[in-house]
Formats: structure tokens, sequence, C-alpha cells
């Protein structure tokens, strides 16, 4: 037996039970429908983001994700399939996704890095971008092309036990280039465990979806700090940099 | 004086340790952060005797930016440094 991806007899509200959210009503969840976002790396952090998208119905997500899968990807990238090792990554990703949207669900996946002309360009159509690649590079790209676009940006993070996430709002909040006006020295082959990059991109599409849907509140600028060994969390409010090239010229 | 460090991710592995108490010669933020800095020699976030300009510095919950290190200290405060990391 198969069922259609979409709307079936069986299946007439898939999202009624998130629309008793007070933040998320009948009009917020059209919202999502008809939204699109940019994010660049779907793998251990960004997978479990855009899989979360993706079911709360999400309208459309563009990806960029380059290079090909290795077995050591499989303990956190949930969105690959453990037979295709070797096979470039963004087409399994776009391909597990797609499974998982409801009728009318768009994604559209490339297999290279993002860069500031590709994501200026889907930042025209896209209204919120999202930060989870490994390099401070790709993410600076996204919160650079957000921000002359005048959309949002959402920076999520890790590092072994520790993750963090940031919401920049043009205009009012600082952005990643003020928080990270270098990029450091930075450990490729850094240490991860997939349930926490999956916990922490989880919380970011949180608030991702509050974003999209228009709720309040949504904690612009703070850098938020959760800790998965010590189970701490820290919020503290990043200062606007004067001068900043990302966000500076942006009028509120 | 002494003045209580808290530190994150790499800045933590590349010191050592996460929470410690260390003496402090002087009496402003740049004060600490100079005994701090000592701790980190020789590591790829200091730079010429410095930290990286990507750490975030929080002093009993107050961020400080750069150019405010001249602001004194008591002693017995917390400065909790903070580094964004970009592993995804």
């Amino acid at each position: 037996m198969s069922i259609a991806n979409g709307d079936t007899a069986l299946a007439t509200d898939r999202h009624r039970r998130q629309k008793l959210l007070p933040w998320l009503d009948a009009g917020a969840q059209e919202r999502l429908y008809g939204s699109t976002v940019l994010v660049t790396r779907v793998g251990g952090l960004g997978g479990p983001l855009a899989q979360s998208l993706a079911v709360a119905g999400v309208g459309r997500i563009v990806l960029f994700h380059e290079s090909a899968l290795l077995d050591e990807d499989l303990h956190r990238m949930i969105l690959m399939h453990p037979g295709a090792v070797g096979a470039p990554r963004a087409p399994q990703a776009v391909d597990s996704l797609r499974r998982l949207g409801r009728s009318g669900f768009e994604v559209v996946g490339f297999a290279q890095r993002v860069t500031p002309e590709t994501a200026a360009r889907w930042m025209r159509e896209a209204d919120l971008a999202i930060g989870a690649a490994p390099t401070y590079e790709e993410r600076l790209i996204l919160n650079d092309a957000a921000l002359a676009a005048g959309k949002p940006f959402v920076d999520a993070a890790m590092y072994a036990d520790e993750t963090h996430v940031l919401c920049v709002r043009p205009g009012s909040s600082a952005c990643l280039r003020c928080l990270v006006p270098e990029a450091p020295p930075w450990r490729a082959d850094f240490p991860v465990l997939g349930a926490v990059s999956a916990m922490i991109g989880n919380l970011a599409a949180s608030l991702c979806v509050r974003i999209l849907a228009g709720a309040e509140p949504v904690p612009w600028g703070e850098f938020v700090h959760l800790d998965a060994e010590r189970l701490t969390l820290t919020r503290t409010k990043v200062p606007r940099r004067p001068g900043c090239p990302a966000c500076g010229a942006v009028p509120a | 004086m002494r003045v209580r460090f808290e530190l994150t991710t790499r800045l933590a592995e590349l010191a050592g340790f996460r929470d410690e108490a260390l003496d402090v010669t002087g009496d402003t933020v740049d004060d600490a952060l100079r005994a701090l800095e000592q701790r980190l020699h020789g590591s790829v976030l200091v730079d010429e005797g410095r930290l990286h300009p990507s750490v975030l510095v929080v002093v009993d919950g107050e961020v400080f930016r750069r150019g405010d290190g001249s602001t004194p200290l008591r002693g017995g405060e917390t400065v909790h440094l903070m580094l964004p990391v970009a592993g995804g």
C-alpha cells in the first residue's frame, strides 16, 4: 500500500496539533506554508533543523551542501542514506526532506558551497537565512546576504557539548559579524555527538518557525548558549558593533 | 586580587579549564584579560599577546567592548569569555 505524500482522507489537517499553540494560529500557519528558507549545510545540525522545518510546513527549503558522504558522517547526518557513502550529500538531503513535506512542499538543493553571489540571488526569494555550516565563512556569507536583503538570519552552531544560537533582525539587533568580526582559527574535525548537534538544530528550528510565523518573543541579538553537559542556558545581549560592515548600514 | 574566569568551547580546551579563579596583577578588565592571555600564551587564539577579537567578554553579566578595558574591577567578579564556534 502506498500513501501519497500530502493531504489524504486520513490526514485532513496535518498541522492541527501545532495550531493549538497560542502563537501559531491558522494565519501564522498559512505564513509558514508560503515561506522560503535558505540554509547552508544540512549535516548534523542543519539536517535535523531542516527536517523540523519541513514537517512544520515551511513551503520551500533551498539548501547548499557540497561534497560527498563519508561513512563517518552517518552518526549525525540523519538526512543521508547509509547505502550512499561516496555519493553527493545534497541530493540525499533533498530526497529525505521531500518525503517529509506536505503536498506542495518544495526543496531545491545545490551540491556546492554557497557563495556571496548565490546567497544574494536566493535571498531575493527567501524569507529567512540559516547558518548551519562547519565554517565561519559560509555563515558570514548568509548573514551578509540576509542583511543586504533586509531579511532575518538565524545562526546555530556547536562544539562538543556546547551549542549556541543567534537570531539577527535587520536594522535593530547585532549580527553575526558584530559577534565574529574576524573568523577565529577553526578545527574542522570538531568533536560532535549527533544528539547534541540535533538538539541545537531543533532549538534553532523552533525559533525559525516563530520568526516565519511572525510570533514573539524571539531572542533577537542574543547569544543564547546552551551547554548539554552542564545543562545550563545563558542569554547575553550582543552589542551592535559601530561601523559593522554587514549591519551598520541597514535601516531600522 | 582574584577573578573567577568561566570559559567556553575551544578557549576552555586551550586553557585547560572551564572555571577557575586566577590571580590578577592590576585592577581593570584589561588586567584580568592579561592574566588569562598569559595562561593561553602560544595558543591559536592569542595573537601578539591579545585575545582574538571574536571572544565575547562578559563581566558579571555585562558585555565589555574592546576599548572599555580600563573599567575598574574590585576583585571577586566573574569574567565569562565566550568564543562563538562554527560546528554544524
